[in-house]
């Protein structure tokens, strides 16, 4: 059984049992919602947008909130509320696979280290310190300059850099759980090395990936948001709440709802991914909640 | 027993700034493609890359260009910028002071508001007084110090006209106006940082509250402040020391990007400008630098936390 499965049966009152304690209070509650109404305007983008996030309207540049633009335009008169949106989506895009890759890249190292220990471990575990010595922002503007700028770039580079926070999450965790008796038992019966993590391990190991996960999701968003404003991450015209930001400091003075706007919808992601972290990890540990 | 403490640990700094030399000699050299193409852009003459290609050292073995990197990393000799035409170190020389007196601005600011909050957050646990400090941790969090410092410019630099928006005095040079152009960047960087400050402090100090000698102290009855800032404080601040010296990171990083909001010449938009231009001698300067920066105040928090808590040095 694993650490979130608290009905132990399958289906629907599985997962109604792990989002109630997911959703214990009233903070967690407006946490998953602002983070699931972010997902749906995210996906639903092309449908809920008002106006083409690219189209030009050069006779209605940096109009303030309106009926017709209810957050008013950027400086080439694009809608704002719908470079927004898609700006919400370009950003939950690159959290999103970031946290996949990371999260499956370093927990296939630390399984890998955890299992095996001996000069593996040590070889996965000092890599991953090294890694780690970077300021993540440093280490990833590294790897874009060798790789140039863009959304695969930004991928990959903030990938390396949250990639060996989850080596060590997960080492720690099969550390633990492979002392356990039924994993002990598996041995001894014959079963694979990679079944037992597979099937025994990994799924204990579940509640801490997915506290990190939450947390990275959210430290990747504000990355991502830092490199698309200065230029380096998501390319102009793509939307994107870093370069929307860009585009409004220029314009602080005349135009002030751009850059608040934008950074309001960072805020509130991050907020969300912040405070879903947090349920996670009481949802894991309640004990710790409740002292 | 404390000199084998510190032998390991400067062992492991040496280990960790070696390792961090083949990370960022590697980082550039196994990009897709020639590196002295992708410096010189798709116009650039075959002779023209062909040059840099050997001026670079990028036609000899690959084992041999990291040697031969390395010494002259070691000697001071980070190679030319090829955007500024100026020597990459002087580079450094000339802006990390300016970088490293940001985030100490930052610093000290986080501290001054983050140990106060902590503490009113600590004492009056569960109240609305505990609820507001830890909410404007959480948004401090959530805020990204680009914007902060946006909005900071549009509060006073354009609406109230208090302060100035752009640019760096150096301190020898005017001080009041130094201070005047530092307020905002530090303020838009510190403030995030305080927020991790504030988090750490007030978990350990609720913590540290709860334990036995803290109630026989108030059970002897000490004045509540001598139980708070002389007993409790000190145990409290052990996990906080740790969190400064890892968030060591956090700091430079933001710096690079608040460097870039307010035109301050620090190290930070000297490697935000390399990456766009893909100045690979200053980048990897740069990114050396930085890395033995937070190396060496990992080292030096590491030391001190043993000062703090003798414990750790058995650990």
């Amino acid at each position: 059984m694993s650490v979130l499965d608290v009905t132990g049966a399958g289906g629907t009152s599985r997962f109604g049992g792990v989002l109630s304690r997911i959703c214990h209070g009233p903070i967690e509650v407006a946490a998953v919602l602002i983070a699931a109404a972010y997902v749906i305007l995210a996906v639903g983008a092309p449908l809920l947008a008002p106006y083409d996030p690219n189209v030009q309207n050069l006779r209605a540049t940096l109009a303030s909130p309106s009926v017709q633009h209810w957050l008013g335009t950027d400086e080439y008169g694009r809608d704002l509320l719908s470079r927004l949106l898609f700006g919400a989506r370009s950003s939950i895009m690159v959290g999103a696979s970031v946290v996949a890759l990371s999260s499956l890249i370093g927990g296939a190292f630390g399984i890998l280290a955890g299992m095996r220990r001996g000069i593996v471990d040590t070889l996965v575990m000092r890599t991953s310190d090294v890694t780690m010595a970077f300021p993540q922002l440093v280490l990833a503007l590294g790897f874009i300059a060798a790789l140039g700028a863009g959304i695969t770039s930004a991928i990959i580079a903030l990938t390396a850099a949250y990639a060996p926070i989850f080596v060590r999450i997960v080492r720690s965790s099969v550390l633990v759980i492979r002392q356990e008796a039924y994993v002990e038992a598996a041995r001894l019966i014959g079963v694979s090395p990679v079944r037992i993590a597979l099937r025994h391990i990994l799924p204990n190991a579940m509640g801490p990936i997915l506290v990190q996960s939450a947390m990275t999701f959210a430290f990747a968003v504000l990355a991502e948001s830092s490199l698309s404003f200065v230029g380096l991450g998501v390319p102009p015209p793509t939307a994107s709440f870093g370069n929307i930001i860009a585009a409004g400091r220029d314009h602080v003075g005349d135009a002030p709802w751009i850059a608040t706007s934008a950074g309001v919808g960072i805020v509130l992601l991050v907020l969300s991914l912040l405070l879903l972290a947090d349920a996670f990890r009481d949802a894991i540990d309640p004990y710790q909640h409740r002292s | 027993m404390r000199f084998r403490f510190i032998l390991r640990r400067l062992c492991w700094a040496a280990f960790v700034l070696f390792g961090s030399s083949i990370v960022v000699f590697l980082v550039l050299h196994v990009i897709p493609g020639d590196p002295a193409r992708a410096m010189l852009g798709p116009e650039a003459s075959p002779d023209a890359v062909a040059t840099l290609r050997v001026q670079l050292g990028l036609d000899r073995p690959l084992i041999y260009q990291y040697v031969v990197w390395l010494s002259q990393m070691s000697q001071g000799d980070m190679g030319r910028s090829i955007l500024l035409s100026q020597n990459v170190a002087s580079l450094l020389v000339e802006r990390l002071p300016i970088t490293l007196l940001l985030s100490a601005y930052a610093l000290c600011f986080a501290v001054l508001i983050a140990i106060p909050v902590s503490v009113i957050s600590a004492t009056r646990k569960n109240t609305a007084a505990d609820y507001a400090g830890r909410f404007l941790a959480l948004i401090g969090l959530a805020m990204p110090s680009f914007w902060l410092g946006i909005m900071l410019i549009l509060l006073f630099g354009v609406r109230l006209r208090l302060l100035p928006v752009f640019g760096y005095v150096a301190p020898s040079q005017d001080l009041i106006e130094h201070v005047r152009h530092m307020i905002l960047p530090t303020v838009s960087l510190g403030m995030v940082y305080s927020a991790l400050l504030m988090e750490t402090n007030r978990n350990s100090l609720i913590e540290v509250l709860q334990q036995d000698y803290i109630r026989t102290a108030r059970a002897g009855g000490l004045r509540e402040t001598l139980v708070l800032y002389k007993y409790a404080m000190r145990n409290a601040l052990i996990p906080t020391v740790t969190v400064i010296g890892i968030q060591v990171g956090y700091l430079m990083s933001g710096a690079l990007i608040v460097e870039t909001v307010f035109a301050i010449p620090g190290i930070g938009r000297l490697l935000v400008n390399a990456v766009l231009a893909r100045d690979y001698p200053v980048v990897q300067g740069t990114m050396l630098v930085t890395v033995a920066i937070f190396t060496i105040v990992n080292l030096i928090v590491d030391l001190l936390y043993a000062v703090i808590d003798p414990r750790v040095e058995s650990a």
